[in-house]
């Protein structure tokens, strides 16, 4: 009874945390362009999700490295100091966004400025950091932000016509768009799904609840089962808005409009559900992509590092963690639109996968960590098809960008 | 000297350049007398003919998936070769020169997997 309550711990909190600003946001602008013309992405999107965190829980709980110790190892310093540039400035635009997403939908439950919960969000991000164990903070984010399902339930509501809808899937409905666009917003998503941060986040996570051969099973079925899940909420956010927001012609440019559909649909206590669970997967987000940049920067330079450890013991952890804290919110204090700063981020994700992607496809298969435990022959094979789609996705992001001017 | 003055020195032989050095190989010995442990003695260098950075652990023998990536990074250290310390003629500030006998080993590393 203990064992099966710990499995669908696991795999709710693994749904209820899929969910971040990137992916609330991606989705739902999105879904009111395109449709569901875009949801293949979503799908490649979760199985390179799966693939990826599969093999960086597998080597961290075999091996007990997580990912920026490898990428030291494995690249030498200098590659890897370029890798650990790349990969810790995009954490730190990831945090911005989470931290402005708590901001904007705590706005939307209490009608007081965003700009005003700024500094609060930050500070209740710091304490949890500073205060809250590791599984504590891990479980509540994820269960609350189940709340999320909510999309789910408002799409059934809105009545969705599946004829309109696999039209779109399968492109047969016109979207008005430029293809250039169509492109630009499927890195984007691809982006949104394959978040750096997720990977360092779990294999840090898996050394920090102290992983080992015996717990892979569990974390492939969390992976395996809740990621996939934690997908299909993304579909049903893109579906919300193509029902509603597309025929009317609205394109997403705000938090309200995302969550628009849902007060539609299941009125006021829906809506209350969805900001809750809003608030809950972008406060997980921020923790983790906080805990990230601390994780990455330590793993790098050797310093101790983790929750488990008191912060007097791992104070360079806790610092950089701070400082990071204080960055994102001076760059929202400019004024800056985080919805802005949540598609940017996540099209700059997509640039920087292939670093942290590469190293990890390349120690799964080593013997040296992993003994028997490496990749099988089939894993190989999708690992390196989703290489070289990160690759692709990578190199046309940013002209995709600038030909586009950022999707308008 | 560092060890990082070395990595990426230019090689010399006979005045020619052959390549650069990609890497440097330690060994260790069980017992170093009056020390509990061994010191490392540098046993060897690796040398690339161009400056690409590493093998990036593709040099075990042992190790050749996922495929087509050990392929391509085995591909980019192709002619690399191993020369031992005592058929260093010179090691300086502007790199290292071999002597004219120099014996170039292979580079290939026997990986016996062990945890």
């Amino acid at each position: 009874m203990k064992r099966l309550f710990a499995v669908a711990l696991g795999v709710l909190t693994a749904i209820g945390g899929f969910l971040d600003i990137g992916d609330l946001v991606t989705n739902a602008v999105v879904g009111s362009r395109f449709g569901w013309s875009l949801a293949w992405v979503v799908v490649v999107g979760v199985v390179g999700i799966c693939l990826f965190a599969q093999m960086a829980g597998r080597v961290a709980a075999v091996s007990g490295r997580a990912t920026f110790e490898l990428v030291r190892e494995r690249m030498g310093p200098r590659l890897g100091l370029a890798n650990l540039a790349a990969s810790f400035l995009i954490n730190l635009l990831t945090l911005t966004a989470e931290v402005g997403g708590i901001a904007l939908a705590l706005q939307l439950a209490s009608s007081v400025h965003y700009l005003l919960w700024v500094p609060v969000a930050a500070l209740a991000v710091w304490q949890v950091i500073w205060r809250v164990g590791f599984d504590v903070m891990e479980n509540v984010t994820g269960l609350v932000g189940l709340l999320l399902v909510g999309f789910a339930v408002a799409f059934f509501l809105l009545g969705p016509d599946w004829t309109q809808l696999t039209d779109q899937l399968l492109q047969r409905a016109p979207h008005g768009e430029s293809p250039a666009t169509y492109w630009f917003y499927a890195v984007a998503l691809f982006g949104a799904a394959l978040t750096p941060y997720e990977v360092f986040f779990f294999s840090s996570g898996a050394v920090e609840e102290g992983w080992s051969s015996e717990d892979l099973a569990q974390s492939r079925l969390n992976v395996l089962v809740g990621f996939p899940l934690g997908g299909l909420l993304s579909l049903a956010i893109a579906g919300c808005a193509a029902l509603t927001l597309m025929p009317l012609g609205v394109e997403v440019t705000t938090l309200s409009q995302v969550v628009l559909p849902v007060a539609e649909a299941g009125g006021r206590v829906l809506l209350i559900a969805i900001i809750l669970g809003v608030v809950a997967a972008t406060f997980g987000a921020a923790l983790e992509t906080t805990l990230s940049t601390g994780y990455t920067l330590a793993q790098f330079f050797g310093w101790s590092w983790g929750k488990f450890r008191a912060p007097a013991e791992a104070a360079r952890f806790h610092i950089t963690m701070i400082v990071c804290l204080l960055v994102g919110v001076a760059v929202l204090a400019t004024g800056v639109d985080p919805v802005m700063v949540t598609e940017i981020s996540v099209v700059f994700s997509a640039v920087a996968l292939p670093l942290t992607y590469l190293p990890i496809l390349i120690v799964a298969n080593d013997p040296d960590y992993l003994g028997d435990q490496v990749n099988p022959r089939l894993l190989n094979i999708a690992g390196q098809v989703y290489f070289v789609l990160i690759l692709v996705a990578s190199v046309a992001a940013i002209p995709l960008m600038i030909v586009t001017g950022v999707g308008r | 000297m560092f060890l990082g003055d070395l990595v990426a020195a230019p090689v010399l032989q006979d005045g020619r350049r052959v390549g650069y050095v990609a890497d440097v190989r330690l060994l260790v010995p069980p017992h170093t007398p009056g020390q509990r442990v061994g010191t490392p003695r540098v046993y060897g260098i690796v040398v690339c003919p161009r400056r690409t950075a590493s093998f990036v652990g593709y040099e075990r023998t042992g190790v050749r998936e996922p495929r087509l990536l050990a392929a391509f990074f085995r591909w980019r250290a192709r002619g690399s070769f191993l020369v031992l310390w005592p058929d260093l003629a010179r090691v300086g500030e502007n790199g290292v020169d071999l002597r004219l006998d120099a014996r170039r080993w292979s580079a290939d590393l026997d990986s016996r997997p062990q945890l």
